[in-house]
């Protein structure tokens, strides 16, 4: 599992970040941690883009977002 | 996914329709809504600088950030933040407002300008292109300005109590002294000569068109370095979409007001310098890359609880006022070209030194 703290992180770095995470481990889960609702949104449309699924908890007013990575059949 | 497209293009829409209505009030041509050309007028209108022609505390700034702000807390998404290197946002916000000046527009009254058939704003567009391309190549080469962490609410607030004095401020207008401030000018806004309302109301409804702006921008993150960068990094044509939706509207608007002159020669508040118009856009799309968006973005991220956004805010307001003060407008003087060129190289190397910070 790869885990992306992205807490206060101005637009786009938490999607650069996630994205750098995706091409470098391909197939790993990527766990990140998000403190705006902006990124929550990008970080869940590249993951479907990439194809990927998200599992997205919020605390208050920070979102944990768990990539679960295609099954390769 | 659909629903974000419709919720961008809406957002589109009514900006484009806001600013077709506030040309009609009074606005100057093509500038119905331009964040870096308001913040100027108000710094004329604060005595800051001495471009006085359009001086005016113009509504439309405190309504979008106090809009934001709404839409922000309604939507449980306010968060009070600040922190990321406040200082070199400050002077990225001056640099933004540097190439907006030298352009005569911010992204916003880029597009407007194109939807307006004034075909130095698609210079501009080339210009803005390449700069956001430079910030793209940056951000991937890991640029990043560190953390916001939270703050305490009265650090998000500051901004917007400013912007509710500027809105008191222009419906009061006092006379501190006789030579002002409050300045006023002599065109290009609501209530002055020959406008269909007067300054009363050219408050109320700059103001409120300004809310529904900053609500629907707030809703949908509009942006407008975030299209092009958005597609240039992860090849989404979300943001592009409100890009272009408010360029198409304005643009029909235009056709079916008989207000689209296409060309080059006469456009409003336009100049021809092709070298000018690009490389002042091309310093506002790298400067806004590395800020995180836009003049108009970084109005509602203030708007959201961003001390940091709020900061970039009043390095643009400074910005516009020293722009003015030191002949650097149009970049017609050499004063000017020094600047755009110089701002562009320091833009550069912010982002190059800020790269891989360790935290």
């Amino acid at each position: 599992m790869i885990a992306i703290d992205a807490m206060g992180l101005s637009c786009p770095l938490p999607v650069v970040r996630t994205m750098a995470s995706m091409t470098a481990h391909p197939g790993e889960e990527i766990v990140i941690h998000v403190d705006n609702e902006a990124a929550k949104e990008n970080i869940t449309r590249l993951a479907h883009t990439k194809g990927y699924t998200a599992d997205i908890v919020r605390d208050q007013l920070t979102y944990k977002l768990t990539l679960h990575p295609a099954v390769r059949g | 996914m659909k629903r974000d497209y419709v919720t961008v293009i809406g957002a589109g829409i009514i900006v484009a329709l806001a600013a077709l209505l506030l040309v009609y009030l009074g606005n100057p041509a093509n500038t119905g809504l331009c964040i870096a050309c308001f913040e100027r007028d108000i710094a004329a209108a604060l005595g800051l600088h001495d471009f006085r022609q359009m001086a005016w505390l113009r509504p439309e700034i405190p309504g979008i950030l106090l809009g934001a702000l709404a839409a922000a807390v309604a939507t449980r998404e306010f968060r009070p933040t600040a922190g990321s290197a406040p200082a070199t946002r400050f002077l990225l916000g001056m640099m933004v407002a540097v190439g907006a000046m030298a352009f005569l527009g911010c992204p916003t009254r880029m597009a407007l300008r194109i939807a307006g058939g004034d075909l130095n704003a698609v210079v501009g567009l080339a210009g803005f292109v390449a700069g956001i391309a430079i910030g793209v190549r940056l951000l991937v080469t890991g640029f990043n300005l560190g953390r916001a962490s939270t703050q305490w609410r009265i650090e998000a607030l500051i901004l917007p109590v400013l912007m509710l004095a500027l809105v008191v401020l222009a419906a009061v207008r006092p006379m501190f002294k006789p030579a002002g401030p409050i300045f006023m000018g002599t065109t290009g806004y609501p209530g002055c000569a020959g406008t269909p309302v007067g300054i009363g109301m050219g408050v109320v409804l700059c103001l409120a068109a300004g809310v529904v702006v900053g609500i629907v921008a707030q809703r949908a993150r509009l942006c407008f370095v975030g299209g092009i960068r958005d597609f240039l990094l992860i090849r989404s044509g979300l943001l592009l979409a409100g890009f272009g939706t408010v360029v198409a509207v304005a643009l029909t608007g235009n056709l079916v007001l008989g207000r689209f002159h296409p060309g080059f020669a006469n456009q409003p508040m336009a100049h021809t310098a092709h070298a000018w118009n690009f490389l002042g856009m091309a310093l506002v799309g790298l400067a806004s890359v590395l800020l995180g968006g836009c003049p108009f973005r970084q109005l509602v991220l203030a708007g959201s609880g961003s001390g940091d956004a709020a900061v970039a805010v009043l390095g643009m307001t400074v910005g516009a006022a020293l722009a003015h003060n030191c002949n650097i407008v149009k970049a017609a003087s050499p004063y000017g070209k020094a600047a755009v060129v110089a701002c562009l190289c320091v833009a550069i190397v912010i982002g190059w030194i800020n790269r891989d910070r360790q935290e």
